[in-house]
């Protein structure tokens, strides 16, 4: 079938706030990169980032409350994957997160998710939707550029 | 995760296989570290070869256990690290923090 007639893939899932449900959404990621193509290289940085970030949002958004709900959108637009995480947390104010490379916060076991998810994808934002939830968006480019590559440009 | 401790030239040898990230692999990992601690165990190296995949959950287990290690006058070393693995090292900066190895023969060495 001719790209131009391919309908668009967009992924939306909502599940219970648990923990559980993060191999699941590793699971969709993989068999989605069949139909997307997202580069292989960087197959795995993608799905430690969707897993980031949906731990974030079980953990920190919905604060291990299972009566909430996350979802996850992940979708193909216009050369590049994008996936949303919500969580019907607030959010939260990023200039406070710390840089886990910083020698007061080497040392420290956790705090490194978020930071990961910025550094390995090429645009991250923190956003609002209508309700008021909060979600993460991560975009890569879908070419075989690496983020150094894309930021030259 | 399925895991093996054996010892050898005196350094204990933690093998780890599968995956370390939250919920899966982290606890066991979090358990083996207390055990061989408690045994008093001081030359320890963990082997990551056969690790497929480590999230932010697992990388703090290392950290933990690295700090815990060094508590008890122990050393913890690496060995075989992944690609993935090293690259995640390199990024948050740990590469600095650990004693990794290319081989497990090489960790091993560097005790003696």
């Amino acid at each position: 079938m001719c790209d131009a007639h391919r309908a668009r893939i967009h992924v939306h899932l909502r599940v219970p706030s648990d923990l559980r449900f993060t191999d699941l959404f590793h699971l969709v990621l993989g068999q989605l990169a069949h139909e997307i193509q997202i580069p292989e290289e960087r197959m795995d940085w993608v799905t430690l980032c969707l897993r980031e970030a949906v731990n974030n949002a079980v953990l920190h958004g919905n604060k291990k409350d299972s009566s909430k709900f996350i979802e996850v959108e992940m979708e193909e637009v216009e050369g590049e994957f994008v996936m949303r995480v919500w969580d019907e947390g607030p959010g939260f104010n990023v200039s406070v997160l710390g840089d886990p490379r910083n020698p007061e916060n080497l040392f420290r076991p956790n705090g490194r998710g978020i930071f990961l998810i910025r550094q390995l994808m090429d645009r991250v934002e923190f956003i609002h939707d209508s309700r008021g939830h909060f979600g993460l968006e991560m975009k890569i480019a879908l070419s075989k550029k690496d983020k150094q590559e894309a930021a030259n440009e | 995760m399925n895991d093996r401790i054996y010892e050898k030239d005196g350094v204990t040898i933690l093998e780890l296989k599968g995956t370390i990230t939250l919920g899966s692999g982290d606890v066991t990992m979090r358990d083996r570290i207390k055990e061989l601690l408690a045994q008093g165990k001081k030359q320890i190296v963990i082997d990551l070869g056969e690790v497929s995949f480590m999230d932010s959950t697992g990388l703090g287990e290392l950290v933990a256990a690295y700090t815990s290690a060094r508590h008890q006058q122990a050393h913890l070393k690496l060995a075989n690290l992944t690609k993935k693995i090293k690259d995640l090292l390199a990024i948050t900066q740990l590469a600095a923090v650990f004693e990794s190895y290319e081989s497990l023969g090489d960790a091993i060495a560097s005790f003696k």
